[in-house]
This record gives structure tokens, C-alpha cells and sequence, in this order.
């Protein structure tokens, strides 16, 4: 079976091969050399460019005739600074020493007269292609096998913003954008280090993005590093649109229902993971932030964490820790409770359960999914309807569905207090995406609690667990950070340690320097 | 990897065929089912057996409506039947939902039954899969228990709360263990069970039994209190008394109880010494003594250690004289501290063996406080007898 699977290994990997020098030329781009007369060059592009009506091509007469050819894509072009710095010069003042008396007019026009920073040459047509559509300005001179590529790109782009998925009351206030650029300078401008990498690599036939590896040279575990490198650069895909695209292409469990890649919109929790030792993936045009590996505790940190007072962190901690089971069980415990084993509850909870369920006509199962599919509803019906709209769906959920519905006597009192608590202990989890993975293992749950009692709930847990244990996020430990023998690796679970307290970094990712901070730091009025 | 997922097959296996190895299938919703609270059991005419329920009226449950009748929201229901499982099944014919037993906080046993003996009963309830130990047991003195379940109580929404409140407030344990306890006596040579009696709203003493389950007679409320002292269950309690050479009654509240159980074993014959200790607060001062002066507080210490000596003497006196029965678990203690002569002596213990020994009661007490006041209010600074 080994060499079996080798075999086919082998035989994918030179299909890669195969494809990955496709991949480069796309089928309609000419793979050429430029040609010595502008016309025909312009012709070509043209014929490239045909029905994009937005490439615009610029001719810049000088002395009667056709000289020079701009091309570029209008809307992502500083076409000021162009304005400015490219068209005046070459028409008004014209080449310092005449056009007739030098040898090659792009080198004059590169050396002398273009005050911009970044400028290029190619001589390939691919190349040139690319280069326009990745939102630089090119121009074609007569004369020339060559075309001058002028970096002027200003691509529209969002402002700084707070993070809308990870608010926080302390702590930086800024989040991702989708300019690659912006987000790359919000990284360096925290680490002033050679160490932090951005390994570029170009994902996507049609979109040709940008996705950067991002890493602490000196930190990074090497085997995740070239884990995510390699599973990065084996992606076909025609376009990324969102960094989601390329989660879903490298995580290690697709069909578990826990996230594998933990994903942020915030700067400094990309910086915190890094110096963990974990590896970014930053995608140009999303905002979110691939971290990988994801384990099972960092689901339950929120940046915030590490800014608020750690007795306070750490009371909190033990908060989100009880509310990730109330999301997952207080139904199933609720109905397993009532229809199975009622000996188990105190009497007087029991007699005030039986006072209030009475009259409700469905199963306390039934009543439960009722409930639940109710609740995923209006929340579901929250975020997609226009905000204006919003309010109506809160008013509706919580007078029709809450009151009414009770009062009616159609769903019991305690399944709206239950069904509600569940709720909101779900969104409690400061990670978005593992609450919804505990939102939908809740209802296997409660299938099994309504159909086995606490018996099914056990069985439930037991496969929950099993599969937990058995998860791997690139070769790391999904539970991984729950080694019991290294006491160090706990001071950032259920209670989070203060700062002077956690002197090395934790070592299921650390190959060597694991120390962060020098023992000895507590503070103390003596010194 | 192979091997990984072999064993995670395998153990998906497991989990499912544990799907079917559940035994009972105890599905009901709470609106199917009548909680009973309490149940009476009584000895009826011409050998049948009743049993009586206290059961919850779920309509009558809300916290906005007036109770009806005099149990509020529970409802009563009596069944006949030969035995027990054959009175519970003729209850099945006026209950319309499914009996549920797993919420029952007490059962009551009229005195009659308990003279003919509790073996039956015990039988039925430590076969029955539905009985849950934590269940209080209460025999009704001088009565039937399906009187008490008929009664309203004064403080409780759930009537038969209030009798576990009681005993749990004189008896110092809780009473959701008294069912437990009992079975646990029942199987022990050393001793013989005892349950708390009541009449009514109040609570009359301890019923005792003999090795038969027979009812002998009872304990009245201070021997209660007392043998529980012996019995290591006591936790605080105010005891009243007249001091002879003050010629007034004071009030002790007593609290920290210990004791110290010695015995030997001589001829076959045990000698037990039972050496109790506490400690007491003055709370009542009625006669005209100053108890700012030590030696008068020494006084009313000694006047309580000889009160209490007489009394539990007295106590141990009539329980070997009149029962001839260990209600003190004293034949638990010779069996911990003499094992082996326990062999010999334990099948005797609650025959003979209790009735022969010599037991001899030693009570130290220290008065720790004074309370407040010294002198009592109602004197004159020059009033004070110097006794």
C-alpha cells in the first residue's frame, strides 16, 4: 500500500510540474520578444487588450511623429503623478539634449527624465502584458526592443479601520485592509527586523495574487514553514478572491467541523502567533489573515487577553472555557434532563420544569430543535439583511418568537431561557468560526440526547473528543498545547500567566531560543 | 497511519455498537409522567397492605396560582393490595400517567406496619431499579402514614420537604440519607436501626426496631438528642436545666460535641466507656446568680455535667432494660476496636450481648462564655446573693 501511494505521489507531482510551466503562459498572451517599431508593438497589445475598455493607450507625439506609446490601466494609475513627473518633461522640455543626439531614447528617458522611484525594463511581450495588468504604466518607445515599466500604482483602496470581526477595547485599534501593501507595512512597522519574512508566491491562473508567506526567520518552525510553502505552491486555481479560498485549499481536515487555519483581521495577533513561531499567509484583496497551525486553545484567546489585567484574563478564560461546553450541551442536557433522568435534578427545579412544561405539546427534543433552527435563523437573518432592515429581525425574535410563543403555551418557558443562554454563551467565543463549529455540533447533541439521555450525550462527547485528539494542524497537535508533562506550554490555556511569568515560548513549535523573556522581570518596588 | 486509522475505525466501531447495549429505554416526557413525592405505607385490615402517594399536580405547580385544597398542588392517591408491587400496580388504575418514583423524598410508615415489621417493604424497595437511596424515612407515631400525607405544612410548597427539613434540623444529618443509613443498619451486626418518628408537624423521638424490622417502642426527643450525641451526629442544641444550688433554670447552648468510645472486653462480657465532651455558651440565666463570678459559672458547669450524666445513663439504662437493643451503634465501635472477640460476640450482640454490658457514661462539658450581660437585667447591683 506504501508503494502504492508513493507511485501515484510521484506521478501527481509531475503533472504539477507539467502544469506549473503552463501556468506561467496563459494560452492567449503571446510569448515573444517586443518588436523594434512601436506600431507594431501598440498592434500587438491591442490586439491583446481588445474589448478591455479600460487599458488605455496614449501616444506622445514628438517632432510629427509617433514616439512613444503609454499603456496602462486607467482607475489604477496615479495619473497626477504621471501628469506630473512623466508627460510634462517629455512634451514641454522635451530630452535635455535633443531627441536626434542620443543613442537609445528609453535610457535617456529612464536616466534623466523620470523622477520616480520605481521603473523597470522588459523586452518580453509576457512579460509586458503582466506588468500592465499588475497595474504599472508602460512605455513603448520606437526604436526600442525594450519597454520601460513605470511603478505608479495606486490602486484604490480601503482606509485604516478597527477590526469589525475582532473589536477590542484595548489594545491596537487597527486592522487589516485589502491592499497587500498596507497590511505588510502594519506588520513591519511592529517588528523593525530583517527576521520577518514575506515569501512571496503568485496563486491563481486569472488573478495572479499575491500571497505572502509571512514568518520569523529566527522563530519559525521549519517543518510548518515548508508545510505551508508547499501546500501554498501546489494550488491550481483560476482566482482567490479571499484569503477563505486558500484555507480551504491547504487546511488538513476538510471535512472536520473545527477550523484547521485560525484566521484574524488584526495586526498584532499576527505578530503574537508569529512569535510563537507559527507562519502567516497574507493574501492580497482580503483583510483576513491566514495563521496556521490552529490548535484547539487558541480558540479561546482573544487578542484582548494579553492587554487586560491577567487575574481578570484568567477568570475570563475560565468564563469562555464553561461557555464553549454551555454552547455545545445545555440543550442536549436540558432535554436528556427532563425526559430521561428528572431523579437528577433538585425538586423544587423539577416541580418549576414540570410547572412550565405542561402545557407545551412537543417533545422536549423537538421543542429543542424548534428552537435552535429559530435561533440560527434570526441570526443568520441578522447579518445578511441590510442594516436598516436589522432591527426588525431583533424586534420580531425576541417579541414574536420570546413572548408570544411562550405565552401561547407552544414552547415552554425554560427551552427559551435554555435555547437563549446556548446562544449567547456561543458567540462568547472570541474566535468566530469555532463557535460556529460547536453552533453545528450542537445538534447532532441533541439528537442524541433526546433519542439516548446522558447516555448519548457521553457517546457523543467520546467521538468529539476522538476526533479532537486525533486532528493535526500541519503536523501539530489540534489539543496540542495541553501537554500536561511541560508545564510551560500551560500558562496560556484556561488561565493566561503574566508576562514576567512566561519566559519561554511555547515549545510544541519551538526548535531552539525558546526563551522570550529573561526570568527575573517580576516587577517589584525594591529594585 | 495505517495502524492510526485501523484504531480509529475500530473505535468508531465501539461507539456505535454502544448504541445498543443501553438497557432500559426510560424515555418520558415530564408532562407524561406523575412525580410522586412521598409515599405512606400502612398495614391494612386482614393482612393487605396500603400504600399512598403524594403526587404533583403540575396545573397547580405556577407561581401564579392559589393552591386549592390543602396540599396545594399535590394530589393524593391511596391504593390496597396484597403486597407492595401489587398495591403499587391497583395505583396504576387511578393514575393516568407513568409513575415516576426516581423524585420520591420520603416515605412514611405507619405505626402499625411497624409493629408487623418492615422485611416486605425492604425487599420491594432495594429491588425496585426506579428507588433512589436518597430518600427519607419517617415512622408516624400513633398514627397512619397516609394521614401525613394529607396534610398541609405550614412553610413548604412541597409538603413532604418540610418532614426532611425537620429531621434534617433536629437530626443534624440530612435526611436524604436516612434510607441509606437504614440499610446500612439493617445489614450490621453492631447495630440496630433506628428511624426519626413523627406526629403530625412535629417530631416525637426515634423509632426503634428490633433485628426482626419490629417496632419496639420509641426514643423520646431528649434520649433523640442524646444518643445522637453518641452517635456522632449532633451538631448544636440548647439544653435547659436546673441548677440545684442556684435553685434557677439556665439554658447552654451547647455546641462542638465529641466523644470517645472505650470499650473492653471481659469474660465475653463488654465494658463500654462512653466519655463525651462539649462546649457551652450561657444563653439563659433565670435564677438570681451574678455569673460574672467564675466559680459560679464552676458551679453551673458541674450542675450540667451531672444532668447530663443522669440523663444519658438513664437513657442507656431503659434501652437495655426495655429493648434490650444497641440504638447507639455501640457493637460497630467493639467490632472496630476488637475484631477478633467481635467474631464470637457479634451474633448474640443484639440479643444478649447489648443487654449484659456494663456501660458507663462520663460527660465533660466546659462553659466557654458568659453571653453578654453578666448579671441578669431584672437585679439591682445590690440584689445579688452570694450562694
Amino acid at each position: 500500500m506504501f508503494r502504492k501511494s508513493q507511485k501515484t505521489n510521484h506521478n501527481w507531482n509531475a503533472r504539477l510540474n507539467h502544469l506549473e510551466r503552463k501556468r506561467n503562459v496563459p494560452a492567449n498572451i503571446p510569448n515573444d520578444v517586443l518588436q523594434r517599431n512601436v506600431d507594431a508593438n501598440e498592434q500587438l497589445l491591442r490586439n491583446v487588450f481588445d474589448k478591455c475598455s479600460d487599458v488605455v493607450f496614449h501616444s506622445i507625439k514628438v517632432k510629427g511623429r509617433t514616439d512613444i506609446v503609454v499603456v496602462y490601466i486607467d482607475g489604477l494609475i496615479d495619473i497626477q503623478n504621471f501628469e506630473d513627473m512623466v508627460l510634462k518633461p517629455i512634451l514641454y522640455e522635451g530630452p535635455p539634449q535633443g531627441l536626434g543626439r542620443t543613442k537609445r531614447i528609453g535610457q535617456l528617458i529612464e536616466d534623466n527624465l523620470i523622477a520616480i522611484v520605481g521603473s523597470k525594463t522588459v523586452s518580453r511581450t509576457d512579460e509586458l502584458i503582466h506588468e500592465i495588468l499588475d497595474a504599472n504604466l508602460a512605455l513603448l518607445i520606437d526604436g526600442e526592443r525594450e519597454s520601460l515599466i513605470l511603478h505608479l500604482k495606486n490602486v484604490p483602496t480601503r482606509a485604516i479601520q478597527e477590526p469589525k470581526t475582532e473589536p477590542g477595547i484595548r489594545g491596537p485599534q487597527e486592522g487589516f485592509t485589502e491592499s497587500i501593501r498596507t497590511n505588510t507595512a502594519m506588520l513591519r512597522k511592529i517588528i523593525k527586523s530583517a527576521d520577518l519574512k514575506f515569501e512571496s508566491v503568485v496563486v491563481g491562473e486569472l488573478s495572479r495574487t499575491d500571497v505572502l508567506i509571512i514568518y520569523l526567520s529566527r522563530l519559525v518552525n521549519t517543518s510548518v514553514l515548508n508545510e505551508v510553502r508547499s501546500r501554498v505552491q501546489r494550488i491550481q486555481i483560476d482566482a482567490i478572491v479571499d484569503s477563505a479560498y486558500i484555507e480551504e485549499l491547504i487546511e488538513d481536515a476538510p471535512f472536520s467541523p473545527f477550523p484547521m487555519v485560525q484566521n484574524t483581521e488584526r495586526p498584532d495577533v499576527v505578530i503574537a502567533n508569529l512569535l510563537e513561531g507559527k507562519v502567516a499567509i497574507l493574501v492580497d484583496g482580503s483583510p483576513f489573515v491566514l495563521i496556521a497551525p490552529q490548535t484547539f486553545w487558541g480558540a479561546l484567546q482573544a487578542a484582548e487577553d494579553y492587554y487586560d489585567r491577567f487575574i481578570y484574563v484568567s477568570f475570563i478564560r475560565i468564563l469562555r472555557f464553561g461557555l464553549l461546553w454551555i454552547s455545545l450541551l445545555l440543550p442536549s442536557i436540558y432535554v436528556a434532563l427532563t425526559t430521561f433522568h428528572p431523579q437528577l435534578m433538585p425538586t423544587n427545579l423539577l416541580l418549576s420544569f414540570v410547572a412550565a412544561r405542561e402545557l407545551s405539546p412537543f417533545p422536549a427534543v423537538v421543542e429543542a430543535l424548534l428552537m435552535e433552527v429559530m435561533f440560527e435563523a434570526l441570526r443568520e437573518a441578522g447579518i445578511r439583511l441590510p442594516r436598516a432592515v436589522g432591527s426588525a429581525v431583533s424586534i420580531v425574535g425576541a417579541l414574536v418568537i420570546g413572548q408570544a410563543a411562550v405565552q401561547a403555551g407552544i414552547i415552554s418557558a425554560p427551552m427559551v431561557i435554555v435555547v437563549s443562554t446556548t446562544g449567547i454563551a456561543s458567540f462568547a467565543l472570541p474566535r468566530y468560526q469555532f463557535g460556529t463549529s460547536f453552533r453545528l455540533l450542537r445538534f447532532p447533541m441533541l439528537l442524541l440526547a433526546g433519542t439516548l439521555g446522558f447516555y448519548g450525550i457521553a457517546l457523543g462527547l467520546m467521538a468529539m473528543m476522538t476526533h479532537l485528539v486525533t486532528l493535526r494542524s500541519f503536523g501539530i497537535p489540534y489539543w496540542g498545547s495541553l501537554q500536561f508533562s511541560v508545564f510551560g506550554n500551560l500558562k496560556d490555556t484556561i488561565f493566561r500567566f503574566p508576562i514576567w511569568m512566561r519566559n519561554k515560548r511555547p515549545n510544541i513549535l519551538m526548535e531552539e531560543d525558546s526563551t522570550r523573556i529573561p526570568v527575573g522581570q517580576k516587577p517589584s518596588p525594591k529594585r | 497511519m495505517r495502524t492510526f486509522q485501523k484504531a480509529l475505525f475500530h473505535s468508531g466501531m465501539i461507539l456505535f455498537c454502544m448504541i445498543f447495549v443501553t438497557g432500559c429505554w426510560d424515555k418520558h416526557e415530564l408532562n407524561d409522567r406523575a412525580i410522586i413525592m412521598g409515599v405512606g405505607l400502612d398495614q391494612g385490615d386482614d393482612d393487605s397492605v396500603i400504600i399512598s402517594m403524594q403526587i404533583a399536580r403540575p396545573s397547580g405547580l405556577g407561581t401564579n396560582e392559589q393552591p386549592e385544597n390543602e396540599t396545594g398542588a399535590f394530589e393524593y392517591v391511596e391504593s390496597k393490595g396484597k403486597n407492595w408491587m401489587d398495591a403499587a400496580q391497583h395505583s396504576a388504575f387511578q393514575i393516568s400517567r407513568y409513575r415516576f418514583f426516581g423524585q420520591r423524598r420520603v416515605i412514611f410508615i405507619g405505626e402499625n406496619l411497624a409493629r408487623h415489621g418492615l422485611k416486605n417493604m425492604l425487599d420491594e424497595f432495594s429491588r425496585d431499579t426506579q428507588v433512589r437511596l436518597r430518600t427519607d424515612m419517617v415512622v408516624i407515631q400513633g398514627g397512619e402514614a397516609r394521614d401525613q400525607l394529607k396534610k398541609s405544612r405550614p412553610f413548604e410548597r412541597v409538603p413532604v420537604l418540610s418532614d426532611i427539613k425537620l429531621h434534617t434540623a433536629i437530626g443534624g444529618k440530612s435526611g436524604d440519607t436516612t434510607f441509606r443509613d437504614f440499610l446500612i443498619d439493617v445489614l450490621s451486626d453492631g447495630a440496630s436501626p433506628t428511624l426519626v418518628s413523627m406526629n403530625g408537624n412535629q417530631v416525637t423521638g426515634r423509632a426503634v426496631f428490633n433485628s426482626d424490622l419490629k417496632l419496639v417502642g420509641y426514643l423520646t426527643m431528649d434520649e433523640a438528642i442524646n444518643r445522637l450525641w453518641i452517635t456522632g451526629g449532633l451538631k448544636q442544641y440548647v439544653y435547659t436545666f436546673r441548677v440545684p444550688q442556684f435553685n434557677g433554670l439556665v439554658s447552654l447552648q451547647t455546641s462542638k460535641f465529641r466523644r470517645d468510645i472505650t470499650t473492653k472486653i471481659v469474660d465475653n462480657k463488654a465494658h463500654i466507656n462512653i466519655a463525651l465532651s462539649a462546649v457551652a455558651d450561657l444563653q439563659e440565666n433565670d435564677s438570681s446568680v451574678n455569673m460574672y463570678e467564675t466559680h459560679h459559672l464552676q458551679t453551673v458547669q458541674q450542675a450540667f455535667n451531672r444532668y447530663l450524666q443522669k440523663s444519658m445513663t438513664d437513657m442507656v439504662k431503659r434501652t437495655q432494660e426495655e429493648y434490650g437493643i444497641d440504638v447507639f451503634q455501640l457493637g460497630e465501635v467493639i467490632h472496630r476496636q476488637h475484631p477478633i472477640q467481635w467474631r464470637d460476640m457479634k451474633n448474640d450482640w443484639n440479643r444478649n450481648g447489648f443487654q449484659n454490658a456494663q456501660i458507663t457514661v462520663n460527660v465533660y462539658t466546659t462553659i466557654k462564655r458568659a453571653g453578654l450581660t453578666t448579671l441578669p437585667l431584672q437585679l439591682n447591683e445590690g440584689d445579688q446573693s452570694n450562694s
